[in-house]
């Protein structure tokens, strides 16, 4: 009896592992795009995940009423619209602040443009939680439809007994996920755009000598990694509650998925997101709610300790 | 000589930092020549490409390409204008495709339905790039870097392909090969060369005209009958 | 202890003497108990950036986990009163060797990642105790009230015995950090900070220096997690763990000035008032203020004056005038003579007979690239040996093998007959390997001296001595006029010879110098040529790597040829540079026929004319 109680459970969390992780393996890939091309560690990676989430909030809160828009796929729609609109920010941030201190003009600062970077993102990452607590208030709050508490039923299987319930909304945005992510990476495969932000991460000077703006490349990897992020983020709004808080909590959850993949690797990065995402739901089983996320940290310090490179990406270029 | 000068050089003083490296350059390539710039170690010919291309900023003099302000263009526009740049040490894009770096070359091209065919005419003459047209560009040999790197350079058309000491690091026989497809390349196309190299035969035996650099100086300048067996090139090269 | 450390330590107190009197008078001044409440906030946070400053600012390891150390100090003292009714004066002490001991076992592993690595490890650990202690069901610890020995428990009625508590605490914390500075622990810090890598190859032991920093980093940091918690009698995990007190502690030292004793003072003295107050004012409109205020005031920093307030004010006084750190109050001692430089030969040691370095089959191989293929040579004592060979020979990549950067794929390495195995840089350094590097590395805000001071450390029993070494060696390359110049002021040329000196003053018995001559004109490099021959005439070997053939032919003994990481030829000048292989691989196989032609076109000629035998 407990065995396949057990095994229902195992099973339950490998399968919502696995949705939430496409989410999580989503925003991975948008943090891993600005480290692999700019080499930046941006700690407000979290908040742009924040931004995305209220920006599927506010929409929905003020069209969802609208009788066009009152459909299931709203709330989806919303989080792929949240990308182009963080898109934007990103670029824009970018020009204004970040491109000051990457780049080239980053070796003329003293302490090497490391530092000045780091601390940038870590004064942008509170300027936007803290702007979020004013605008948006403390209270928590969720983008959901009647689809996030539906879900199929996978089973009976063993027995009679295990059933798998699989919920509709995470596995919508599952899919949604992957969707993206696989569209992302066809555009860094094939097109002349992808292709040219490939050249610049991989030697920003031979680049120039192709006539390629660094620069210009540079702000456009920024507005992917920030867009793609917050399509993340407005996916895992229709499963979770947040508040302008939860970035801090996510932000080491994505860079846990980065490293894991190997910082700059796309592919590598969805899975690390994805093995996080199933971690952290099986090690409900046996874990108390607040420590899941210590299991996660604790994985992610085991692996910059012990393995940095990674297992999944691409070796990371030994600059 | 009554070809068009494409680049020249006048006064020109360029470094790192407070440091010149570079005092008084003058140098001149005209519409069809292969021009090379010798010199020993350390002498500065690497930076006198950086600051041609936009990534060492002059200190003093002038530059024009084609009669206009070089110093005004920024170094990523540059090669919109038709230079061409072949790094030192290849420089090719490692986690790309040998395609795909060619397709980057061909980013500054000013002819883009010219494309298929620079391409086909690249694969010619380097036939080893097309058996290895899938392969990531970090994966191949040195020679094939190399050939890489220039065919790169071609794609884009230019009306200058600037060379730096493409025979780095490779085997003599490898070298000569690349020496050979280059002057090929220069004959059929008339394509306008700046070469520098630090085998001074090499180099003196395939130009049109030459440049002895040394300390961040010309010392010498003029065809390579004259400076073949100069004792001077010998004299800053092995010291005696 | 000695000397200039006293001395500078002295002047710093006088000043933070001044400050505290200021300060205590104020308090008794204020008699409303918010302001009070400030007035003890500031110096708690004031001690946070001097924890973070001596951590970060000193050695520039960005810490962004200040509040791991911050909350586990606050924690201590609030269970240990909950628990144990344990009292504050003995549990705050406790909180500071705590605090000690974490930011030891958290500097161990996490001192061996580099750059972005660390920042993002450092971020983890606060964030991971957080949730640790709200799992631990620690959401909220209220500090009982103890009216019955309100001294004890420092709950005090009045608040101005907190002030001066807190003035307590920030006098010691500034003490602590004058002391390090002006001591040679401040000295290698700031070389790790300049370099990391120039410094361990002078013999200075980074690791070791960089966890000491993080020891009494962390110690002053729990110290006022400690404090703050009786004066705020509740602990909650967001507010000592959270990542609002970490920036805190970096944008307080960055605000003020990073590095300078002052800075954190003057960063906390004028945010946190300027953040309370607008908290007080508009929290309840405007919830989260404080953050946005934090997060501008770094943004504005960083991007503006990076250096910080009180350096920026500096430049704008003096402007153009590069910024000189460390104790400058090295007083150079010119009177001795070059035998101080020369390390007296082991007795048992035979010189002339046992090389003083051996290389045997090493190889080393990056990616498909072998940098290194097979070489085996041996140095003589007292020889001076020139490396030399073409662009791309391999042989920077030699000399990381040979000083320890980079560990080789085979082959050994014997220094007076012991093998070398994996030992560090500094390691070596200490046995007498000194190096140069190829694109100096000087310490760009340290004077001349002080550049070479630092290299003298390594085997210098005291301060005095070091300074000895040092200019002896600044002496003999001739740069005594310079001494006291800051090193970003130099030429190539002053700094080429800057960093032999600095070689020289660790009293190597082989120094490897690498590319000393590049870019020098003609009598720039008949100078350095003279340097270098005096430094051979004292009897200390030398291996040096040079492209050019031009000025080493007149310099050295013996000349090994690499070419593509492999032995191309050996011997005396004169033969190499006739050597065939040799002219091939420096002018070209062209230029070879073209000599054999125009020899045998002579000889021939030379044959056909009488009288010539």
């Amino acid at each position: 009896m407990d065995g396949l109680q057990t095994l229902e459970n195992i099973l339950q969390s490998l399968v919502a592992g696995v949705l939430i992780g496409a989410m999580y393996g989503l925003m991975c890939v948008g943090l891993t795009i600005i480290f692999g091309v700019m080499r930046v560690i941006n700690f407000a990676q979290g908040e742009f995940m924040m931004l995305g989430m209220y920006f599927a909030y506010f929409c929905f809160a003020w069209f969802g009423s609208w009788a066009f828009f009152d459909g299931v796929w709203f709330p989806f729609m919303l989080a792929l619209l949240a990308g182009p609109a963080l898109f934007v920010l990103g670029m824009a941030l970018h020009r204004s602040l970040i491109h000051s201190v990457t780049g080239r003009q980053a070796s003329g600062l003293e302490a090497q443009g490391h530092y000045a970077q780091l601390v940038l993102t870590l004064g942008i990452a509170l300027v936007l939680q803290n702007g979020g607590l004013f605008l948006f208030g403390s209270s928590p709050v969720s983008v959901s439809n009647e689809l996030s508490y539906s879900a199929w039923e996978w089973g009976p299987m063993v027995g009679d007994r295990v059933s798998v319930f699989v919920n509709q909304a995470q596995t919508i945005a599952a899919i949604l996920a992957v969707v993206v992510v696989s569209a992302f990476g066809l555009l860094m495969a094939r097109t002349r755009l992808g292709k040219s932000l490939r050249a610049a991460a991989d030697n920003p000077d031979a680049a120039t000598y192709m006539g390629i703006n660094v620069d210009r490349a540079h702000r456009m990897a920024f507005g992917f990694g920030v867009g793609i992020t917050a399509i993340g983020g407005g996916l895992l709004a229709t499963n979770i509650s947040f508040q302008p808080y939860i970035g801090t909590e996510y932000v080491i959850i994505m860079y846990a998925g980065v490293v894991l993949g190997g910082l700059g690797s796309i592919r590598g990065a969805f899975l690390g997101g994805l093995t996080i995402g199933i971690l952290q739901q099986v090690s409900a089983i046996i874990l108390p709610n607040q420590l899941q996320n210590t299991v996660i940290f604790v994985c992610f310090l085991l692996i910059i300790l012990l393995r940095p490179q990674g297992f999944f990406g691409r070796r990371e270029r030994i600059a | 000589m009554s070809e068009p000068i494409l680049l020249q050089l006048q006064d020109v003083c360029a470094g790192y930092g407070d440091f010149d490296v570079l005092h008084d350059i003058f140098l001149r390539v005209s519409q069809g020549e292969f021009v090379a710039v010798v010199g020993p170690n350390g002498a500065g010919k690497s930076t006198l490409f950086k600051t041609i291309s936009g990534l060492v900023t002059p200190s003093g003099g002038s530059m024009m390409w084609e009669g206009r302000n070089l110093f005004a263009v920024p170094a990523a526009q540059r090669p919109h204008l038709g230079i061409a740049h072949v790094p030192e040490g290849r420089q090719v894009f490692p986690t790309l495709t040998v395609l795909e770096n060619l397709e980057m070359g061909a980013f500054a091209c000013r002819d883009d339905s010219a494309f298929t065919h620079n391409l086909d005419q690249v694969l010619e003459w380097f036939p080893v790039l097309k058996d290895r047209r899938a392969q990531a560009a970090g994966t191949l040999s040195g020679g094939e870097q190399q050939m890489l790197a220039i065919g790169r350079g071609l794609m884009a058309a230019p009306d200058i392909l600037m060379l730096d000491e493409p025979s780095m690091g490779l085997a003599p026989a490898i070298a000569d090969e690349i020496f050979e497809r280059l002057v090929a390349i220069h004959r059929k196309r008339s394509l306008s060369i700046l070469l520098v190299e630090q085998r001074v035969a090499e180099a003196l035996h395939f130009a049109d005209r030459a440049y002895v650099l040394e300390a961040g100086r010309i010392i010498l300048s003029g065809a390579p009958a004259e400076l073949q067996h100069n004792d001077r090139i010998r004299q800053a090269y092995l010291g005696m | 202890m000695n000397l200039a450390t006293l001395s500078g330590l002295k002047r710093d107190s006088l000043h933070i003497g001044v400050f505290a009197l200021v300060y205590a008078v104020l308090a008794f001044l204020v008699s409303n108990s918010y302001y009070q409440l400030i007035m003890t906030i500031v110096p708690v946070w004031a001690v946070m950036g001097v924890s973070w400053n001596l951590l970060s600012g000193y050695s520039g390891l960005i810490s962004f986990g200040h509040a791991a150390f911050f909350g586990l100090g606050a924690y201590l003292v609030a269970l240990c009163l909950v628990v144990w009714e344990l009292n504050p004066w003995l549990t705050i002490v406790l909180a500071t060797l705590a605090g000690g001991a974490a930011g030891l076992l958290v500097g161990l592993p996490t001192f061996r990642l580099r750059g972005h690595y660390f920042a993002l490890a450092m971020l983890a650990y606060p964030l991971a105790l957080l949730y640790v202690f709200e799992w631990l069901g620690y959401q909220e610890v209220a500090l009982p009230m103890h009216r019955e020995a309100p001294v004890l428990f420092m709950q005090f009625e009045n608040g101005r015995w907190h002030i001066l508590l807190g003035l307590a605490l920030l006098v010691a914390a500034l003490l602590t950090s004058s002391a390090v500075a002006h001591s040679r622990f401040g000295m290698a810090l700031l070389a790790i900070k300049l370099d990391e890598d120039a410094a361990e190859a002078a013999g200075i032991n980074t690791l070791k220096w960089k966890l000491a920093a993080i020891t009494v980093s962390a110690a002053i940091a729990g110290a006022a997690g400690g404090f703050y918690a009786v004066v705020l009698l509740v602990v909650t995990p967001l507010a000592v763990f959270g990542m609002l007190v970490s920036a805190q502690a970096l944008i307080f030292a960055m605000f003020g000035g990073v590095g300078t004793l002052w800075g954190p003072v003057l960063g906390a003295f004028v945010l946190v008032p300027l953040s309370e107050l607008l908290y007080a004012r508009y929290a309840a409109d405007f919830p989260g203020i404080q953050g946005v205020v934090y997060g501008i005031a770094i943004i504005v920093v960083i991007l503006f004056a990076p250096q910080g307030l009180l350096l920026k004010l500096q430049a704008w006084r003096k402007p153009g005038q590069v910024r000189l750190l460390g104790s400058t109050a090295a007083t150079a001692d010119f009177g001795a003579g070059d035998e101080l430089l020369v390390v007296p030969p082991i007795p048992d040691e035979n010189p002339h007979d046992n090389p003083v370095l051996a290389v045997t089959a090493l190889s080393k191989a990056f990616g498909g690239l072998q940098a290194t293929n097979d070489l085996s040579f041996s140095v003589r004592h007292g020889e001076l040996l020139g490396i030399i060979g073409p662009n791309g020979a391999g042989k920077t990549t030699l000399f990381n093998l040979l000083n320890g950067f980079i560990p080789p794929d085979a082959g050994q390495i014997r220094f007076h007959g012991q093998p070398l195995g994996r030992q560090r840089p500094n390691r070596r350094c200490a046995l007498g390997m000194a190096r140069t590097f190829q694109v100096p590395r000087p310490f760009t805000h340290l004077s001349v001296l002080d550049n070479v001071v630092l290299g003298a450390y390594v085997h210098a029993d005291s301060r005095q001595q070091a300074v000895r070494y040092a200019s002896a060696a600044v002496q003999l390359v001739g740069l005594h006029d310079l001494h006291d110049y800051p090193a970003a002021n130099l030429t190539t040329k002053e700094l080429r010879l800057m960093e032999l000196a600095r070689a020289l003053a660790s009293r190597p018995t082989l120094i490897l110098v690498d590319e000393i001559l590049a870019g020098l004109d003609a009598v720039a490099m008949q100078d350095m040529l003279a340097v270098l021959r005096k430094v051979r005439a004292l009897g200390i070997t030398v291996l040096i790597i040079e492209h050019s053939m031009q000025a080493m032919v007149q310099l050295v003994d013996r000349f090994i040829v690499l070419d593509h990481g492999a032995m191309l030829a050996e011997g005396i000048p004169d033969v190499i540079v006739r050597d065939p292989a040799v002219i091939e691989a420096y002018l070209g196989k062209k230029w070879l026929q073209g000599t054999e032609k125009r020899a045998a076109a002579g000889a021939a000629r030379t044959k056909g004319e009488p009288g010539h035998e």
